[in-house]
């Protein structure tokens, strides 16, 4: 298994989590939109959280280094350290495409175990959130807070390029549906997304 | 409906209404509707139903945009957002008119659409279909945003009853009391019978429908009138001796003037009831010369004869002793100053009837298919001038139509005659109504073919009898509340109407509704230009060919000017 590759380690047809096989520096950016293309359907998810730290909870991570030594410089002074350390996510789904229909609803059952877990392409991150519906399932998870959700808005925006705008806008006001009885919520969100001028 | 198939002219969704209080629309984001505007949507068994947006407001879902409303500081995205799902706009459409596919008559309302029906801005399919598209009619402008679309007014209904125009100065009543007349005018020249013929008596106050109309505008400060454009159509008599372009004066002897024609110059000439009952007894007493005979220096012999039959009093015998001898102490006197003042005009005659062959010509050149302009010059300025003529010339001519009506059999009733004036407030008053002819031609509707045609600044000023018996009303701005509320007083979704009239512009824009047309309409009216093309356009809105030549001018010639034309041509 390479040490880029991200499985799924955990599933429910709302949730799942996935690891690497080591410790990354640089995982999936949260509010990021992954895909797992194994299993009856295409499962599409946001992170939700990203965590890292020593597999064995027993044996925490002692600091290591020199003053003025950066993290990649200790630990290619210490690769044994890698070795015990794992980066783990938290994905909530979003959507899946079944039969070349993308719904953005649950699934109908969670992914497969071990799958590999991608980033979403643009084009299917487009189709999944269209019309911002994929808000739906994504805010009926407890662990989409204000700063996942903006994200995840954020990070289709930018896959959408040219329409970006127009999504920014269907996306904010589905938002504000799913949202009236928090209008303060909303606001949150909303500047979250974009920030004042 | 996705956005995706949603029609790009939409302006928005029914989400609720009643048929009585009309229907709610939700503006769809990004779409404008102006007060007035024609908005259609279907309804049930291929119908549209055609309605007018009589109010738009601004709504919140729930309280908190409003509560805590976006600041300026705040994301552009934030703003975007709220706009349609937090707030929105609903607009008001009140619906007037079910329109069939095949052609078949404008029904009144009476189906609602469904929920969510989608919510069109009229189209000309729509306005054809809804209005007398076929001829004759009159194009009266085009309604609010559909500058390429027009709306006719059948041209029959439109002066089968009395008519009018209201609005404030300088909204541009004038300029669309002309049009109506040109387009008068142009039909009536063209039809071969003249029992077909709709001619107008128009007292002309501020010589606007004769030779040429002044007014403010880019371009064009003068307006070819009436005179101008149908110079065998149009006869123009004035008020004054020594007028360009007159066919007649119009002059009136003291022995023309009742008691009568005196009721309607109570406010202008300060006469009270008891002057008026003076008056009436002289009338009585001293005989059709009793204006000149009660402005004699001193009563003659005649006089005293007439009241002192027996033993007339010793001495000279001045007119105090005259009122005390009929009953009018202070009355007389004052009557004698007034007529004293009346009698100064320089088209009223003293010792003498000039009158009945005024009447007469102009009843031949009515009755002959002819129009009649009553031009005052320089006494357009002058109220009792101006209701004096008015209020003598129609009674008359009115009489002589009544006649005709009672006398002949259908087939030979005179010709439909509109008299048209202005400052219609100072004739048909509450006070007034009752006296006045014009009151007396509004409530009898089309008995005797006469309507009015009035021109009106203060219409809460008319008795409301007589406005409610206006057929067609052409609603320029109005100021007052009082006038709004009299304009639509009565008529069915008059609460959108008001605020409809409370935002027209300040200058050609009108509310039109009444007999003439299926259901209220706001146009911009036609502007006022000289141009050929705009007289050939009203031309075959008529139905009548370009050729500007009536069917008897076509056979033989324009027809030679009456010769024996009274007073002083010029």
């Amino acid at each position: 298994m390479s040490d880029e590759t991200c499985r799924v380690v955990r599933a429910s047809v709302r949730a799942f989590d996935c690891a690497y096989a080591r410790y990354t520096s640089e995982p999936f950016a949260l509010g990021r939109m992954l895909a797992v293309r194994e299993g009856r359907c295409l499962t599409f998810g946001v992170v939700t959280g990203s965590e890292s730290g020593p597999d064995d909870p027993s044996r925490p991570l002692v600091p290591r280094g020199d003053a003025g030594q950066s993290a990649a410089a200790v630990m290619a002074d210490n690769p044994e350290i890698a070795l015990l350390l794992r980066t783990t996510l938290s994905v909530a789904i979003c959507g899946h495409i079944d039969r070349e229909v993308a719904r953005p609803a649950l699934p109908p059952m969670p992914p497969p175990l071990l799958a590999e877990v991608h980033a979403a392409s643009d084009e299917e991150q487009v189709r999944i959130a269209a019309g911002g519906r994929f808000l739906v399932p994504l805010l009926a998870n407890s662990a989409a807070d204000d700063a996942v959700v903006a994200a995840a808005i954020r990070d289709v925006a930018r896959a959408a390029g040219a329409d970006g705008r127009p999504f920014l806008v269907a996306a904010g006001k589905e938002l504000a549906r799913l949202l009236k009885a928090e209008p303060s919520r909303l606001t949150s969100i909303l500047r979250a997304v974009e920030p004042e001028p | 409906m996705s956005d995706a198939n949603r029609d790009p002219d939409r302006l928005g969704v029914v989400v609720g209404g009643s048929l009585t209080k009309g229907l709610e629309v939700r503006l769809d984001p990004e779409r404008t509707a102006q007060l007035g505007q024609y908005a259609r949507t279907e309804v049930a068994g291929g119908l549209s139903l055609l309605g007018m947006v009589t109010d738009i407001t601004l709504k919140s879902v729930d309280s908190g945009p409003t509560v805590w409303p976006p600041g300026e500081d705040e994301p552009l995205l934030l703003r975007e957002v709220l706009q349609d799902t937090g707030v929105y706009t609903a607009l008001a459409v009140d619906p007037y008119l079910e329109l069939g596919e095949n052609g078949e008559e404008p029904a009144r309302a009476r189906r609602l659409p469904s929920h969510f029906a989608a919510v069109l801005p009229a189209d000309q399919d729509t306005i054809d279909r809804a209005f007398a598209v076929e001829i004759p009619n009159i194009p009266v402008g085009a309604p609010l945003g559909m500058d390429e679309v027009t709306v006719p007014v059948h041209f029959e209904r439109l002066f089968e009853r009395s008519a009018g125009v209201f609005g404030k100065s300088g909204t541009g009543k004038s300029v669309l009391v002309l049009h109506l007349l040109d387009a008068m005018l142009t039909r009536s020249a063209a039809v071969s019978t003249n029992r077909e013929r709709t001619v107008a008596l128009v007292f002309d106050m501020h010589n606007d429908y004769g030779w040429e109309m002044k007014f403010q505008g880019q371009g064009t400060s003068r307006l070819r009138s009436l005179k101008q454009r149908h110079p065998t159509e149009a006869e123009l008599y004035t008020l004054e001796q020594r007028a360009e372009r007159s066919d007649g004066q119009i002059l009136i002897g003291t022995r023309d003037i009742q008691p009568d024609d005196l009721e309607v110059l109570r406010e202008t000439l300060d006469l009270t009831d008891l002057a008026i009952d003076a008056a009436h007894a002289c009338r009585r007493r001293f005989g059709p010369g009793w204006i000149d005979a009660i402005l004699a220096d001193e009563p003659s012999d005649d006089v005293v004869g007439k009241l002192w039959r027996r033993e007339p009093p010793e001495g000279d015998v001045n007119w105090s002793q005259v009122a005390a001898q009929m009953g009018y102490p202070g009355s007389l006197e004052s009557l004698r100053r007034r007529m004293e003042r009346l009698t100064r005009r320089e088209f009223v005659r003293t010792e003498g009837s000039q009158f009945g062959d005024v009447i007469e010509h102009i009843v031949r050149s009515l009755q002959g298919g002819k129009s009649v302009i009553v031009q005052f010059g320089r006494h357009g300025n002058d109220l009792t001038s101006y209701m004096l003529v008015a209020n003598m010339l129609s009674r008359r001519i009115w009489e002589r139509y009544r006649d005709s009506t009672e006398r002949s059999r259908e087939q030979e009733a005179p010709n439909r005659l509109v008299i048209v004036i202005e400052e219609a407030h100072k004739f048909v008053d509450r006070s007034l109504a009752g006296q006045s002819i014009f009151g007396q031609i509004a409530r009898e509707l089309r008995k005797y073919n006469v309507t009015l045609l009035v021109i009106d600044q203060r219409p809460s000023q008319i008795d409301p009898e007589v406005l409610s018996q206006i057929g067609t009303k052409f609603t320029l701005q109005l100021d007052s509340d009082n006038d709004v509320e009299a304009i639509v007083g009565g008529v069915s979704g008059r609460s959108g109407l008001r605020q409809v009239i409370a935002s027209l512009e300040s200058k050609r824009q009108a509310l039109v509704f009444g007999h003439a047309l299926p259901m209220p309409v706001v146009v911009q009216t036609p502007e006022a230009t000289n141009a050929e093309s705009a007289r050939a356009s009203l031309r075959a809105r008529l139905g009548l060919p370009e050729r500007e030549e009536s069917p008897a001018a076509a056979l033989f010639g324009a027809p030679a000017r009456d010769s024996s034309l009274p007073g002083d041509a010029s």
